[in-house]
């Protein structure tokens, strides 16, 4: 999954980064709320992590901004900024979430899954989908009770197809969601790791549409 | 004398005494003089009286009986030492060869004696000096009375005047002495005489400044706080970013982040110290601690995007957060 992460921080930031990406998230980093706005108008993300506090554009801006698209992406605020009545503000404001500084990641994790399993239209943690079970929280995935395991980039391919069944993903946005910072894509790893999941997991589970890309079918 | 009102009453009170007593003594005195001289002239008046009505051969002996008043006398010689008249018998004064005023003991008594010599006799009229002095002595007392009675109603009025005057002063005081150690607001200038007014407004206008002052205090304490969120949220993540490293090389980068965060708090925590110790006016110059030279520079090179369609976000100038609240006491943004 792709998120966008605004945090003024470098400290912060650069920590935020490498543990969400250690975590198979796509994160895009911007330091500043015109970079965030310009961000979020061009390219599609799955969740946006919102600090408040940042030059050029506050927080709060880019979230009304946002929903004033009707950009429905989850947004969670993550700010020092701990009054009450700032935390009414943050949430009336759109967010659907609001977390303290100073956090703690795993549970930071926590809520950034809550809220993907909530867009996808989901309630369950753990979920099945054509006999294919997964846990988003430990990454294990089993096939008819059998346990599989997933490299890290076939898991990122795998969540996002697997979060909108019915949705035609096309190979440019399945390689947004693949972040590697060791080395480059190569053009054709999306069509490596469907292959991979389709030998794990099972032909039918993810379906070519020629022209535009891959998709897993509707139950 | 410390107290003004102490001050004010004294010295009126004893200007008050001072001058009636004064008065009083000096009316006396005049009263009395001026008794004597009423009852001088008086006998002096009878005598020219008498002068005109009288034969050389009036007899000896009074017009008997009856009560005799020793109290003015009248008697009247021949040229030749007989008393041929006198208003009281064995009033028996002394002849005296002394003309007008004279005093003459007798009796016990003084007394006064006017002589008036005629062709052929010698009139004269005494009056005992005690009964003069006792209704001389009446006289003066009705006159001095008033003055008497006035002076301590006149005490009594300045005391209530003054009582009164300073009042307002009394009631500040009570106002100040019943209020909470925090109680920071104005004082009522309503109904304060001129020369306190002034005090009371600047007291006032201290009182705003010391809760500005305290104000201030109380933001730069929270901004304080808040400003060491994000270090310790940094510093929290470093931790997390450690206890997660599976390999060396990524232990080592996890354990110069976290050694850098930690710098960086205790760098923001000296800072937060020396500011606290500037005197507040000078306080709203000095650097804001999220300024620029509070962020470390980033050692290690920013993993890259491979694919070209997405944008480029490269990382803009740090500045002070833009929130008002939070860098009102120290940043000049």
């Amino acid at each position: 999954m792709r998120l966008l992460l605004l945090e003024d921080d470098v400290m912060i930031g650069e920590a935020v980064l490498d543990l969400l990406r250690a975590e198979q998230y796509a994160v895009d980093w911007v330091k500043d709320g015109d970079a965030a706005d310009t961000a979020l108008r061009t390219q599609q993300y799955d969740l946006v992590l919102l600090d408040l506090g940042v030059p050029r554009r506050d927080g709060l801006e880019v979230l009304r901004a946002l929903r004033a698209r009707k950009q429905r992406m989850p947004v969670l605020i993550a700010t020092a900024r701990d009054s009450v009545a700032q935390r009414i503000e943050g949430l009336d404001a759109g967010a659907d979430d609001y977390v303290l500084k100073p956090y703690d990641l795993d549970e930071l994790l926590a809520r950034i899954r809550a809220l993907l399993r909530r867009a996808a239209g989901r309630a369950e943690p753990v979920y099945e989908h054509m006999g294919v079970s997964v846990n988003p929280a430990t990454r294990e995935v089993t096939v008819a009770g059998q346990p599989v395991i997933l490299s890290a980039r076939e898991w990122a391919v795998l969540e996002p197809l697997l979060a909108r069944p019915g949705m035609v993903l096309s190979r440019a946005q399945l390689e947004e969601k693949l972040y590697s910072w060791k080395d480059e894509i190569s053009s054709n790893a999306v069509e490596v790791y469907v292959h991979g999941l389709r030998k794990k997991l099972g032909a039918d589970l993810i379906r070519n549409v020629r022209g535009v890309g891959y998709m897993v079918p509707k139950e | 004398m410390k107290s003004l009102r102490a001050r004010l009453l004294w010295f009126l009170l004893a200007a008050i005494v001072l001058v009636a007593g004064t008065q009083a003594f000096i009316a006396y005195r005049t009263v009395l003089q001026e008794a004597d001289d009423i009852f001088d002239h008086h006998m002096q008046q009878m005598a020219l009286s008498l002068r005109a009505g009288l034969p050389p051969s009036s007899a000896v002996g009074g017009l008997g009986g009856g009560e005799e008043n020793f109290e003015f006398i009248v008697q009247i010689w021949t040229l030749d030492g007989i008393r041929i008249f006198e208003s009281a018998a064995q009033a028996a004064l002394p002849q005296r060869a002394v003309l007008g005023f004279s005093n003459v003991q007798a009796r016990g008594t003084t007394y006064r004696v006017f002589s008036l010599a005629t062709r052929s006799l010698v009139i004269q009229v005494a009056q005992d000096m005690a009964a003069r002095r006792r209704m001389a002595g009446t006289l003066a007392l009705r006159t001095v009375g008033p003055i008497v009675l006035a002076a301590p109603l006149l005490m009594l009025v300045v005391w209530w005047v003054v009582s009164r005057s300073l009042a307002p002063v009394a009631r500040v005081r009570r106002q100040v002495a019943t209020r909470q150690a925090d109680d920071l607001s104005p004082l009522s200038e309503t109904d304060l005489p001129e020369e306190v007014r002034p005090l009371v407004h600047e007291l006032n206008l201290l009182f705003v400044r010391v809760r500005q002052a305290f104000e201030a205090q109380k933001h730069f304490v929270a901004d304080a706080a808040h400003e060491l969120r994000s270090p310790l949220a940094a510093l929290k993540l470093q931790v997390q970013g450690l206890q997660r490293a599976a390999d060396d090389a990524t232990r080592e980068l996890a354990v110069s982040r976290l050694a850098a965060g930690i710098d960086r708090a205790t760098r923001l925590v000296e800072q937060m110290l020396a500011l606290a110790r500037q005197p507040a006016r000078s306080r709203k110059r000095s650097a804001c601690p999220k300024s620029r030279a509070w962020r470390s520079p980033t050692p290690w090179p920013r993993p890259r995007r491979a694919t070209s369609t997405s944008a480029s976000f490269e990382p803009t100038r740090s500045r002070c957060r833009a929130s008002p609240r939070r860098c009102a006491p120290c940043c000049a943004t």
